[in-house]
């Protein structure tokens, strides 16, 4: 019963074993130019890149910089699975990617895409990692016990029998881990692995990257490492760390080589010790060891609208050493003192006439009440976040409040109807040809006289004035996402619910959307956000609801939502860097950290860039 | 695992392939009866399946078997005149229906039989061992049982994602229009394909595909498979032979009498 190959030794071993480049580059681009799509629109223009066996880069860039789709060339995927046109030189693991078929590519090069549930295949944990070995021809006498060292390196031992269906969004994404590195790919690429996590669970799976990506000589022989100022946290944390990766450590191939494409850097911990940078355009901005190329680059970075790490951040502000130190307590309050109070906190939020009043509510599905026991008041010229650990209700609460789910209890929606609401996935909501039509929608509908001149109006304020003939299906991501919210705005509605309307935006993106919402609420409307981005609702939200297991456990000001530890746990709610600081030293300096924020992108932006260094 | 699970599950397809083709060739409401209370006798005491999960999974074929009695009690008025209650119908009709709807309901419980007490992996995976099924052939099955089982959440989310953009909506209710519910189609369609994509990226990257594939967990076939399979047909064929002997069963030349 067992095939010819069982026994023998898997293919991954023989394949890597021979075509390794000679120059140790485990992942190597030259000119590389990509087109994708039927559109044929080009996405990466000339990218010239090398990872060495045994290091790990780092990719940043902007939304729609063609980070995910240099992903998908190395792991094959662009062109042969997906639509596309690779031009120039690619070598992974020693082979061409566009010509060695994807599932016998995948002996030497594992994927791990961005949603974890997509990349679950089967019902069960256990059978998902013996599906990964083998289909690569592993000898059965040693998978059991190369599965459960895989999900126990990962973490993730005890879920072993469990329902893949079942976990939480950090648990899938680390058995995705698991099941890309329990064959032992010489390279592993990394699409985002913690875009759709919560925090703690973005926080889990960063803490297995920094793992993976620990010994890295590239980042710590970097001969202009910094001696002291932030920077040298990111050095310091790449060679500082000790290599227990057993797996690779151990046996005599070289060792494992790393790509990975990340914005959430803070989560991550410890990053990679080489990064590229990639501009709007696809082209490359900086390749280089990390500390180096995020401290020239810091400025640069933050104008394509890139997330940077904390430390990198402070730095190129100015100040005069890591957060935690007593100098730079002080400048950090002396710089948001300096900056003044124009980041408009809301009064409206304490006293603002309900907009919407929901009493013993409760929304169900199927059924069974899913959302129950809500007392919550939707306050005119507020935002309120709803944060919560993933699959606790926040999205089925939203659902409720608009009126689509069937509810119980008392709903009043105060002023005028109707109430506006922005889905996490904005392709769900398209339902005209064009892009126009799409926005118009809703005013025909009501029957709005002046539909034309609103809909122009509206267009224009979102950015897609020229996309307005174009089919909605065919944007991109971050044009789809703009377009939904423009639909949702353009009556003006008195009451706008949006679901994680930033998740997967880029940085410049994500403050956008927050603005856009904002000025929403400042012009009277009342605005509910669903998000795992806690820097964001310290920056926007008035008021924090926890919604735990179905019910509203809290409905504070943001301020004192966040700075309570025991509510923050118990919703799996893990503070970023300098929310945590506020938290902890700032708030008793009398710190505002929204002006804190404005004002450290200020000092961040004013900084020239440093020549640009390509290497 | 109860007998019926741990029976091979490419051999307990394939014997329930055999019934459910032999009771196609018989006419007569015994017949299938006595097929019908076999099955639901083993499903009860070989696969330990509650009785209250047996009868619950009888409702779509009841109305199956309820129609084609109608049906045919309506249709066909040879034979004698029978009364059922204030009703007068012809014998004929009235076996002949008996014999599709009890044929329905004893096909129904074989199929109850292979989807409560067979794993799905384990079905996949004795397809590939021991009908030679390829395997991509076999997880494309089982991702596409996995994109099936998504399909109504995601449908309700986009007939609520786009009965938002109605300002004159009435809470509670989606709309049903044809045009809404096309629209919803069409963003189901679109959802769907992107998911099954990303699906397949996921099966490729794990090396589906990429040449001969070992089996860690092999699904076992011996004799005590092919003894259970021989058993089930040998008391098929008793009920047939039993039948005929005593007179009642008939075979499709009843049909065109």
């Amino acid at each position: 019963m067992r095939e010819a190959r069982a026994g023998h030794g898997e293919r991954a071993v023989r394949a890597a074993g021979t075509g390794r480049a000679g120059d140790g580059a485990a992942v190597r681009a030259r000119d590389l130019v990509v087109h994708v799509g039927h559109e044929d629109r080009r996405v990466l223009d000339g990218v010239d890149l090398a990872v060495p066996a045994g290091t790990a880069l780092l990719v940043v860039g902007p939304s729609g910089c063609g980070k995910s789709t240099l992903a998908r060339v190395l792991a094959g995927v662009v062109p042969q699975t997906l639509p596309g046109r690779v031009a120039g030189h690619v070598e992974v693991a020693g082979a061409d990617p566009r010509d060695v078929p994807v599932a016998r590519l995948a002996a030497d090069v594992a994927l791990v895409q961005q949603c974890p549930g997509d990349q679950l295949c089967l019902g069960r944990v256990d059978d998902e990692l013996r599906f990964a070995l083998e289909n690569r021809g592993a000898d059965p006498a040693t998978v059991d016990a190369r599965v459960a060292t895989a999900l126990a390196a990962a973490g993730v031992g005890h879920l072993h029998d469990r329902a893949t269906h079942a976990l939480s969004g950090g648990e899938a994404q680390r058995v995705a881990l698991a099941a890309a590195l329990v064959a032992d790919p010489a390279v592993l690429v990394l699409d985002e692995p913690t875009a759709l996590l919560d925090p703690a669970g973005a926080r889990e799976v960063g803490a297995l990257l920094a793992g993976l990506t620990r010994h890295d000589p590239d980042g710590a022989d970097d001969p202009d490492a910094p001696g002291g100022g932030q920077a040298a946290e990111v050095a310091e944390r790449v060679d500082g760390a000790d290599d227990t990766d057993g797996a690779r450590g151990t046996d005599s191939r070289p060792r494992r080589a790393v790509v990975l494409v990340e914005h959430r850097l803070d989560e991550l911990g410890r990053l990679p010790g080489a990064t590229l940078v990639l501009d709007h355009d696809g082209r490359v901005v900086a390749h280089g060891p990390t500390p180096r190329v995020l401290r020239e680059h810091a400025a640069r970075l933050a104008r394509l609208g890139c997330w940077l790490p904390l430390g990198v951040r402070l730095e190129a502000a100015g100040a005069p050493g890591p957060l935690g130190s007593g100098p730079t307590d002080a400048w950090l309050a002396g710089l948001a003192a300096a900056h003044g109070r124009d980041a408009g906190t809301s009064t409206a939020a304490t006293t603002g006439t309900p907009a919407l009043r929901a009493r013993s509510f409760a929304v169900k599905r199927a059924g069974t009440p899913v959302v129950r026991d809500v007392d919550l008041d939707l306050r005119a010229g507020e935002v309120l976040a709803v944060v919560g650990p993933n699959g606790g209700g926040k999205s089925t609460l939203l659902r409720g409040l608009a009126g689509l789910d069937p509810t119980t209890g008392h709903l009043d929606v105060v002023g005028r109807a109707p109430v506006a609401m922005v889905f996490q996935d904005p392709e769900h909501q398209l339902l005209a040809r064009t892009v126009r039509e799409e926005v118009a929608w809703s005013p025909r509908l009501a029957g709005t006289p002046d539909v034309d001149e609103r809909v122009a109006r509206t267009l224009d304020a979102a950015g897609l004035a020229h996309l307005a003939g174009a089919n909605p299906f065919r944007l991109s991501g971050g044009e789809q996402r703009r377009l939904s919210l423009a639909t949702a705005t353009v009556l003006d509605p008195a009451v706008l619910l949006a679901d994680e309307p930033t998740f997967g935006l880029d940085r410049a993106r994500a403050l956008a959307t927050a603005r856009e919402l904002r000025r929403l609420a400042d012009g009277g409307g009342a605005v509910a956000l669903v998000t795992h981005d806690l820097a964001l609702v310290a920056r926007l939200a008035d008021r924090v609801a926890v919604v735990v297991d179905g019910r509203v456990v809290a409905v504070a000001a943001s301020s004192a939502v966040l700075a309570d530890d025991a509510l923050c746990a118990a919703a799996r709610l893990v503070r970023p860097p300098l929310l945590d600081w506020w938290v902890r030293t700032g708030r008793g300096l009398g710190v505002d950290l929204r002006v804190l924020e404005d004002a450290l992108d200020a000092r961040v932006l004013a900084r020239d860039a440093a020549p640009a260094v390509r290497r | 695992m109860s007998p019926l699970e741990r029976w091979n599950p490419t051999v307990k397809l394939a014997t329930v392939l055999v019934l459910s083709t032999a009771v196609l060739l018989v006419t007569d409401p015994v017949t299938p009866a006595i097929g019908h209370g076999l099955a639901v006798a083993a499903l009860v005491g070989l696969g330990r399946v509650p009785l209250r999960t047996v009868v619950l999974g009888h409702a779509p074929f009841l109305a199956v078997a309820a129609s084609l009695l109608v049906v045919n009690v309506v249709t066909r008025t040879g034979g004698e005149t029978v009364a059922v209650g204030p009703l007068a119908v012809g014998a004929d009709g009235l076996a002949v229906g008996a014999s599709l709807a009890l044929r329905t309901l004893f096909v129904g419980v074989l199929s109850l039989t292979l989807v409560l007490t067979t794993d799905p992996v384990r079905l996949m995976t004795s397809l590939h061992e021991h009908a030679r099924l390829p395997a991509t052939w076999t997880f494309a099955v089982l991702a596409a049982h996995r994109l099936l089982e998504e399909l109504p959440a995601t449908w309700h989310t986009v007939r609520c994602a786009q009965a938002v953009w109605d300002p004159r909506r009435t809470p509670g209710t989606l709309p049903r229009s044809p045009r809404a519910l096309g629209a919803a189609a069409f963003a189901l369609l679109v959802a769907a394909v992107r998911r099954s994509e990303r699906l397949a990226v996921a099966m490729e990257s794990r090396g589906l595909g990429s040449g001969p594939r070992t089996v860690s967990r092999p699904v076992p076939l011996g004799p005590p498979d092919v003894l259970a399979a021989v058993a089930v047909l040998a008391v098929a064929a008793g009920v047939a032979v039993l039948g005929a002997h005593a007179g009642w069963l008939t075979g499709v030349d009843a049909l065109v009498r």
